[in-house]
């Protein structure tokens, strides 16, 4: 059975203009979903932007047309053409870079389906190796394992309505690869079989293996509605000594890097619980998983109520309930899982665990998938689970890479400044990656450090038929966004219409404050007693920097919830800055 | 038999007269009903910190627990059967229809010698809490660590002991079928926590260790429902760790009115509500053997008409008889089929979970034991009742009286006796001796005319587990005096000598 992928007809006018303009060469990425069967939706491209003047695809000599004539020779010392043919050089480096950026900032239902290239057919005979390279590069990315996990989950939710042989055609993963030829003006699609597994990723892909695809247009965008829900986490966990905590398994730091450890661990514990939650419609029943998602979650909650701002999308908010905390989760595998580990921690529980204090993630997120209404209900919500899930490891990632990130910059600083005052050097490290005795601190004991994890933002896409993500850290304005989504995305803000819609919060109220009491049963009134200090909305990443001993955490003031604060946490109070 | 209630009121007045009907069986009983079951592996968490007593620690600790479990608005989450297609329900408190609408499966609880019957209708749950009261929207993720409070008195650093450890709690629930769900919900929940309470007496008793409780679910003969019961996990090895519970066990007995010497609640009583229809109990026997054994292959024949009173084996039993395992020992292995007769009897009756012996396990005990020589071990030598009570004593703990019979003649003489076994311990008996070895399972005695039938399990069967077969063959079947064996030739030879092993019960549940 042919494969088809059914592209939005907007995409149809837009690679008109590109044939039209006949402007240089381009390539960037194909958004949109694997629908269920051999089928892919297209709904929309984001073309790879230049990066420090570098553009990511250069086509030099050749074949006469004018297009990429000029920008080819912006640059001197591209590759050599070979007789009469195009020398085309990629930067795929960068491709791959910005392709694993925007894949991070696709809500749930969304997925990257490949790449497109706008070039000359001589350029592209002689690019597809590469780009078929590229490509298997980025399965991985593209194809997350949860991405894929999602698609099973869908498919078998298909496959009890009836079609289960037509799925089982399709396990191979595949990326798509579009050429718009500036020349004929034809649009070929091919399909590349890839792996998902980085060790045999390259291996395989050749240009033999592409398969012609069919492509046709039609409205794809109006039947997509966005699924919401909002998931709650408080979870605690005992940090344990350094040495109890299994010789610091990364190799990085040892000790050093044991909070972001528990952060990971805080965050695994609650994709568990994730995967065992269940989604209620808003009449407070579980949706039947053959059912379709148009009719099996009646009344829409945002296009009406204006919720969804910008964005002109039929919205439902669903309810997430999760096992309570107290529950071990249920093992996935019957038998083995259920064996060994059990007998393994009883020996564990005998001697305890030794702790110096305690982890804590308390919060929000929002979960987000569109999801196209005849979908099957168990697809839909598969998408959406998937969401939360990759959106609380993104998360993750960013606020680990933040860190890694500020403490090199501290330290560069506290060497510059070693001269003068060389005491501050060795504490200079992010929270995160340091070990919780030097946080308790030989000076107050009391010390602890609160970091709000990166929060979710929309950035509205294609006239607000669909929406981007992006994640701003702690203190970061919404202007961040912003930016980020011109560079990276081209979105440009259209007129009225805003370019950042925000729905999570910074965090409202920090957990009180004060030392971990383990026995005391905290009654009502200590809840949100957390003291908010010096406010300002302009909490910059350079005072943040400036606190010498990177206790940075932001406090909601509590009348003004979108006020970012900044806290230096108690044993410090020195390290408070004038703002 | 009551013939009359009526209602007390809280203040002593007596109210209206209530109207008894008689419940047919619990069987009957359950079909009007559901059960809602919800198995839950409960993390607690014990943090000592050195400031706080340990019982403070542990209450502290279930409070945690308690708090979460008693949550408002915490829904149930049913799961559909396995045929079941249809959407999974979700049982709120404020949940509308009827428990008859629940989806669930009607599982076939395993046929176990207390006969708990089959058919019972058991509704899978799940609970499930809205996230986001653990926090509210929209404020995001925060990250937090906070140093343990140092105890007064303490070094530099402050430590605590962190004990975890997981309450496997199973609560069953009876509801009615024209129930409310929202009351279904209700109940359920409350059953939990008081299973949550139930468990934290159960730690409360292990001198401040903290650890695994797992609830059981038992059906014994006479109790009219099922019960549920937490027992500690002192030793990961279910049997030894039901060898030390047994004074708690003993306790249950008493208060419950069970028999105090038979074993109806250790953890391999307990019913597998999840199990399939067909469980087999405790995998099948030692032996190996791909046919499984035939079980009371007794149980149809009639009784020979004499009159008088008839005393039987108590309990299953499985028929154990040459060439059974694939192992040759026709002609010589009578006395040690007999002998795995009985165990699996001890075994069925769960008094032990260890296999059925082979003949090679029973001749390394004797060896062992110094009774034979090693060389007895792989060779096709016989063995006797004296024999039998070694092993039985070794292998089981069980202890075994005698009934010598000096005369094959005067074993008729001996029936009363032999009845009274059966009566009273009810387990099965090896005949030895002079001669063949033979079961015996049960007696007939007329007191009046004195005539006696025994019923004779015969080891030397070589056929397959055919029970037709067996019974025309009269491999099981009641002899009088007299007559003949299966194989031919006279039952009880009369100047023979005989030996009656009559294993006894182990005092202990």
């Amino acid at each position: 059975m042919a494969r088809t992928c059914q592209a939005d007809d907007a995409l149809e006018k837009q690679f008109e203009a590109l044939l039209k303009q006949q402007a240089g060469p381009e390539v960037g990425l194909l958004v949109g979903k694997h629908a269920t069967g051999a089928k892919a939706l297209l709904y929309g491209t984001i073309k790879t932007p230049s990066q420090e003047q570098l553009e990511p695809i250069v086509v030099a000599g050749g074949a006469g047309p004018p297009a990429g004539g000029q920008a080819a020779r912006r640059r001197a010392g591209g590759p050599a053409a070979g007789g009469g043919g195009a020398a085309v050089s990629l930067e795929v480096e960068w491709i791959t870079e910005h392709a694993r950026q925007v894949a991070r900032m696709l809500p749930g239902g969304l997925s990257v389906l490949g790449l497109y290239v706008f070039c000359p057919e001589a350029a592209y005979s002689v690019a597809a190796p590469q780009l078929c390279a590229l490509l298997a590069g980025l399965a991985a990315a593209c194809l997350s394992p949860t991405g894929t996990a999602t698609t099973a989950a869908g498919d078998a939710a298909a496959a009890a309505g009836g079609d289960a042989q037509q799925q089982q055609q399709h396990q191979q993963p595949y990326l798509l690869l579009l050429h718009i030829d500036s020349t004929s003006r034809k649009q070929a699609l091919r399909a590349l079989p890839v792996s998902t597994s980085v060790s045999t990723a390259s291996a395989s892909a050749s240009v033999s293996s592409l398969r012609p695809v069919e492509l046709k247009f039609a409205p794809t965008l109006g039947s997509l509605v966005l699924l919401r829900c909002w998931h709650g986490v408080d979870l605690a966990l005992p940090v344990p000594t350094a040495g109890a905590a299994g010789g610091g398994g990364g190799g990085e730091g040892g000790s050093g890097a044991q909070l972001r450890r528990q952060l990971a661990a805080l965050v695994a514990a609650e994709s568990e619980r994730i995967r065992c939650g269940v989604f209620v419609a808003a009449g407070g029943s579980v949706p039947a998983e053959s059912a379709q998602v148009g009719e099996a979650l009646s009344c829409p909650s945002g296009s009406g109520s204006g919720s969804s701002g910008p964005l002109h999308v039929p919205t439902f908010d669903l309810t997430f309930l999760a096992p309570p905390r107290c529950l071990e989760p249920q093992p996935h595998t019957s038998a083995e899982a259920a064996g060994a580990p059990a007998s393994q921690s009883q020996t564990q529980q005998a001697a305890g665990l030794v702790a110096v204090g305690q982890a804590r993630l308390r919060g929000c997120l929002q979960g987000l998938a569109f999801v196209g209404k005849r979908e099957a209900v168990g697809r839909a919500v598969a998408d959406l689970k998937a969401d939360l899930l990759a959106s609380l490891s993104a998360r993750l990632d960013l606020l680990v890479e933040e860190a890694a990130r500020v403490s090199e910059q501290l330290q560069e600083e506290g060497q510059q400044q070693e001269g003068q005052q060389g005491a501050t050097a060795a504490a200079a490290v992010h929270p995160l990656l340091s070990a919780p005795t030097q946080l308790g601190g030989a000076a107050g004991r009391c010390g602890g450090c609160d970091v709000a994890l990166p929060r979710r933002v929309l950035l509205p896409w294609l006239g607000g038929g669909l929406a981007l993500c992006d994640y701003l850290l702690e203190g970061e304005p919404s202007e961040a966004a912003a930016e980020r989504a011109r560079e990276l995305l081209a979105l440009q803000a259209e007129k009225g219409c805003q370019v950042v819609v925000e729905h999570e919060m910074p965090p409202a109220a920090a957990a009180a404050a004060g030392p971990w009491q383990p026995n005391v049963v905290a009654g009502e009134g200590l809840q949100g007693g957390g003291k908010a200090a010096g406010a300002s909305s302009a909490a910059s990443l350079s005072s943040r920097l400036s606190c010498g001993v990177t206790m940075a955490a932001s406090l909601a003031v509590a009348a003004v919830a979108s006020a970012v604060g900044l806290l230096s946490l108690l044993g410090q109070p020195a390290g408070q800055q004038p703002q | 038999m009551v013939d009359c209630a009526v209602r007390v009121h809280t203040d002593g007045t007596v109210g209206h007269q209530l109207d008894l009907k008689k419940t047919p069986s619990f069987n009957e009983w359950l079909k009007g009903h559901r059960i809602l079951r919800c198995e839950l592996p409960v993390k607690l968490e014990v943090v000592e910190d050195g400031s706080t007593p340990a019982d403070v620690a542990r209450q502290v600790a279930f409070g945690h627990v308690l708090r979460q479990l008693q949550a408002p608005g915490l829904a149930f989450l049913v799961h559909p059967g396995p045929s079941g297609r249809a959407a999974p329900l979700l049982l709120r408190p404020e949940a509308d229809g009827l428990v008859d609408s629940l989806p669930g499966t009607a599982t076939t609880a395993p046929t176990s010698a207390s006969g708990s019957g089959s058919g019972i209708d058991v509704v899978r749950c799940s609970p499930l809490v809205d996230t986001t009261q653990l926090a509210s929207p929209p404020g995001g993720l925060l990250f937090t660590y906070r140093p343990l409070a140092a105890a007064p008195g303490s070094g530099p650093t402050a430590t605590a002991t962190c004990r975890s450890t997981t309450l496997r709690l199973d609560a069953l629930c009876y509801v009615r079928r024209d129930c409310r769900l929202g009351a279904a919900a209700g109940a359920l929940s409350r059953g939990i926590v008081r299973q949550v309470q139930a468990a934290q007496r159960v730690l409360e008793k292990q001198d401040g260790k903290v650890l695994p409780v797992r609830a059981h679910h038992f059906l014994p003969p006479g109790v009219g429902h099922h019960l549920t019961v937490l027992y500690p996990a002192l030793l990961d090895d279910p049997e030894r760790n039901d060898d030390r519970l047994v004074a708690a066990r003993q306790r249950l007995h008493a208060l419950l009115g069970l028999p105090p010497n038979r074993p109806l609640l250790r953890s391999a009583n307990a019913l597998d509500l999840a199990a399939a229809a067909g469980g087999e109990e405790g995998g099948g026997g030692g032996g190996g053997g791909a046919v499984a054994r035939l079980r009371d292959v007794h149980v149809g024949l009639a009784a020979p008409g004499i009159g008088g009173t008839v005393a039987l084996i108590q309990g299953s039993y499985e028929y154990c008889h040459y060439l059974q395992d694939r192992f040759n020992d026709s002609g010589w292995g009578c006395a040690y089929r007999s002998l795995q007769t009985i165990c699996s009897w001890f075994r069925l009756q769960k008094y032990t979970s260890k296999p059925i012996p082979s003949h090679k396990t029973i001749q390394q005990v004797l060896a062992r034991l110094g009774d034979k020589p090693p060389s007895f071990v792989g060779s096709s030598n016989w063995i006797g009742a004296i024999e039998l009570s070694y092993i039985l004593d070794d292998y089981l703990g069980v202890t075994s009286k005698f009934l010598t019979v000096n005369r094959g003649a005067d074993i008729p003489s001996h029936a009363r006796e032999l009845a009274a076994h059966f009566a009273t311990v009810g387990s099965p008996v090896m005949i030895g001796g002079g001669v063949l070895a033979y079961t015996l399972l049960g007696v007939q005695f007329n007191e009046l005319t004195g005539e006696a039938a025994f019923l004779i399990l015969d080891p030397h069967y070589t056929g397959g587990e055919d029970l037709k077969r067996i019974q025309q063959g009269t491999w099981i079947g009641w002899k009088r005096p007299g007559d003949n064996a299966a194989a031919g030739g006279p039952l009880f030879v009369e100047d023979a000598f005989y030996n009656f092993l009559l294993p006894q019960r182990p005092n202990t549940v």
